[in-house]
């Protein structure tokens, strides 16, 4: 079992990390709940395996790479839920989320000052929508609206934000 | 919109990765999205920064995300955070990432100098690209089915329908034959629910399946619920209990390694392997730290289905003439390209035919349903009247045909089936051997009946030339050269008025021969022997004789002489793949 110092390491490298790796479940599982389930299990394996990680190396590769292994066998067990399945995509994702790090690093960042500039009923309904447990359904019940006009309300704000994340972080001669 | 897709791209991508989150897309729009991701690499990030996006709003409109790490030896962090129904919120521990400034405060406070997190930081983003794999876009096909109801969502899947990579089958009824590429053959008994994982991998949910592995395809794979199925070399049935996940490996023949799944490691469990006359069970872990309950059980060969049963659907290229005459669909007469169909009936257009006025040969085709060949439905009727002509020539001939090409699951390159049924119901004055009717394969459109170009050819004829050796109105087959010249075969079996004649014609483009075969009234096809291709070109040039005639032809009236007929009916046009 780790000492002391190594759970303090732990949860210092954790703390850096968990929202990326995360960010990396809901690319693989493309579902909120799958990711959230796969994420609680990768938390442990992590804790459970820190023994096995080398100081110095890459935490964030480590941990990937455990993650991925949960997701193939998420996908194997849970496989009615999950939706993009093949073994072969799933590498794609792995790899282009790699090759993609730093511009998904930036994104992360910016996705505050975006969230920030939204309207009012815009950040509410997303606050709606993205509270634990909720679905569009839950939301367009609670609003008193029909399902469809949610999904593409939330669609609109998606698409505003995708784009303003997305423009923040362009590199500069393409802006 | 921030992307270099056509806005309408776009759109749709970002409409399809939605429904993907919220887990309300199609199996169909979740095939063609898996595809376009492998395909297109702008898509791909198209994907994953949406996903991000997503990942942000879930961390940071969720409530009770504090961080909350271990404060004690042995207790893994995450059974210590609040758990919010099954799920659990313990996700959210953790803040927000170097955003949010009580992190930062944290990390200091571990000692951790600002420089040394950003360089840390530099360290971990700096991940050189590595070159991303394709993936074909078709990783099997249905090739065969037999009393097949398809229930799932979309378009069904259908004889020789293409299935990509994480298509999702659900075949409530009947058995159906899937070939991934490769060649491992995959025979699905309904209900059963399937998915194509990729080109040596396949997920079984619920049902029964046979795969038979040919030799240099080992590896192939089945996943289900409760354990992953690697073959090395054989022929094995696995059933998938739809309620518990359990599945039933059988081993027919060879060998196949069986891999139970364990929800709570990464390392590869480990794996035993399964011998011919072998069968296991495995339960799937119900909770985690489980082992899978692995038992070995009595070999029931008998409860799967382990050749498809005669009488199956196989691909082909069709002409059902369901459409009537037309030229909006494939089905009609003349139709359009399509299916497997290159182009549509040439000859549609009378002044195309040869014939009208100048001949006197006065030609109906028609689509019919008044007296099927057999069964019922449509089918192509050629009435062909030849009256006196001055001066007299010493022919005329007429002849429709399609093109077919590879495609509809057809490789034409290789051995192909063309069949056909045939009836006559008139035949007028049908006495000289230039009164003939004849179904030929050519290079292109030949409105004169066959010639050194035709690769295979069948005849009947009035044949009343005392030198001809081959009995008047029996069906012949042109034997070729390989040089343009053939010599004539007789097939023993008499055109008669009324009688419905089923044709097969086997081509095989490398070899240039082709073996015919009839039958006579729904009886047994008679199959004759191999004849040779006419044609001097090779199979490639000769665009392996894909012009598919249906011609008549009658010796020329002179002044006085009655007018020649020819009913002829036609239905049930089949191009299919030859077994090799």
């Amino acid at each position: 079992m780790p000492d002391d110092s190594r759970t303090t390491e732990y949860v210092r490298l954790w703390t850096l990390h968990g929202k990326s790796i995360y960010a990396y479940l809901m690319t693989l599982a493309s579902n909120a709940a799958d990711a959230d389930e796969i994420y609680q299990d990768v938390g442990m394996t992590l804790w459970e395996k820190f023994d096995q990680y080398a100081p110095g190396t890459s935490f964030q590769a480590w941990a990937r790479q455990i993650a991925l292994n949960k997701v193939r066998n998420f996908r194997r067990l849970h496989r009615h839920k999950t939706v993009l399945c093949s073994p072969e995509l799933l590498d794609v994702l792995d790899q282009r989320i790699a090759a993609e790090t730093e511009t998904l690093h930036a994104q992360q960042k910016a996705f505050v000052d975006c969230l920030e500039k939204l309207p009012a009923r815009h950040k509410e309904l997303l606050e709606r929508r993205y509270r634990p447990g909720a679905t569009a359904g839950s939301v367009a019940r609670e609003i008193g609206r029909k399902v469809n006009a949610v999904h593409q309300a939330l669609s609109r704000i998606h698409n505003a934000l995708f784009d303003c994340v997305r423009k923040a972080t362009l590199p500069e001669s393409a802006s | 919109m921030s992307s270099s897709l056509p806005p309408e791209r776009f759109a749709e991508l970002c409409e399809l990765i939605q429904s993907l989150h919220d887990q309300r897309i199609t199996p169909e729009q979740r095939a063609r999205l898996e595809q376009w991701l492998y395909e297109d690499e702008e898509a791909c990030r198209v994907y994953i920064h949406y996903m991000q996006l997503y990942s942000s709003l879930h961390w940071q409109m969720s409530e009770n995300r504090d961080l909350q790490p271990p404060t004690s030896l042995g207790a893994p962090p995450a059974l210590r955070t609040p758990i919010l129904g099954f799920l659990g919120d313990v996700c959210r521990w953790g803040g927000d990432y170097l955003s949010r400034g009580p992190v930062i405060s944290f990390l200091l406070a571990l000692g951790l100098p600002a420089v040394m997190i950003l360089v840390l930081v530099l360290h971990l983003v700096r991940q050189p690209a590595m070159q991303v794999p394709t993936m074909p876009s078709t990783v099997a096909r249905v090739t065969r089915t037999y009393d097949c109801v398809w229930t799932e969502e979309g378009t069904p899947a259908r004889i020789d329908a293409d299935l990509a990579a994480g298509r999702r089958l659900h075949l409530s009824e009947g058995i159906a034959e899937l070939t991934f590429d490769d060649g491992t053959k995959v025979i699905l008994q309904g209900p059963a629910t399937f998915d194509t994982i990729g080109r040596t991998r396949g997920f079984l949910s619920s049902g029964s399946l046979v795969a038979n592995v040919p030799k240099g395809a080992e590896g192939f794979a089945i996943e289900t619920p409760s354990a992953l199925i690697v073959d090395l070399g054989t022929e094995f049935g696995v059933h998938v209990e739809e309620t518990t996940g359990t599945a039933e490996v059988h081993v027919f023949q060879g060998e196949v390694e069986l891999e139970p799944c364990r929800a709570d490691i990464d390392e590869k469990p480990a794996a035993r392997r399964l011998k011919a006359g072998n069968a296991m069970r495995v339960e799937p872990v119900a909770r985690k730290n489980a082992l899978p309950k692995i038992s070995p059980i009595a070999p029931a060969a008998g409860q799967f289905v382990r050749q498809m049963p005669a009488g199956s659907e196989r691909p082909a290229i069709v002409a059902d003439l369901s459409g009537g005459l037309g030229e909006s669909s494939v089905d009609q007469f003349g139709g359009i390209p399509g299916a497997g169909w290159a182009t549509p009936w040439a000859g549609t257009n009378s002044s195309a035919i040869q014939g009208g006025r100048s001949t006197r040969m006065y030609n109906t085709i028609e689509v019919v349903d008044t007296k099927p060949l057999r069964g019922r439905g449509n089918y192509l009727r050629f009435l062909a009247t030849q009256e006196e002509q001055i001066p007299t020539p010493k022919v005329t001939s007429a002849a429709l045909c399609r093109r077919f090409k590879s495609g509809n699951g057809i490789d034409i390159t290789k051995p192909y089936l063309v069949s056909w049924d045939l009836r006559v119901d008139e035949l007028v004055e049908f006495t000289g051997k230039y009164d003939s009717i004849s179904v030929f394969g050519d290079v292109e459109w030949r409105m004169t009946s066959t010639s050194p170009t035709s690769g295979w050819a069948i005849r009947a004829s009035g044949s009343d030339d005392p030198e001809e050796r081959i009995p008047p109105r029996h069906w012949r087959f042109f034997d070729g050269d390989g040089r343009g010249g053939y010599r004539q075969v007789d097939s023993g079996i008499k055109l008669e008025v009324g009688r419905v004649y089923s044709f097969r014609v086997q081509v095989n483009p490398q070899k240039k021969n082709w073996i015919p075969a009839i039958g006579v009234d729904g009886g047994k096809l008679k199959t004759f022997g191999t004849m040779g291709i006419r044609t001097a070109d090779s199979a490639k040039e000769a665009d392996y004789w894909s012009c598919l005639h249906f011609g008549w032809q009658f010796k020329g009236r002179q002044k006085g002489d009655p007018p020649a007929k020819i009913d002829l009916l036609v239905d049930s046009i089949r191009i299919e793949q030859a077994e090799e």
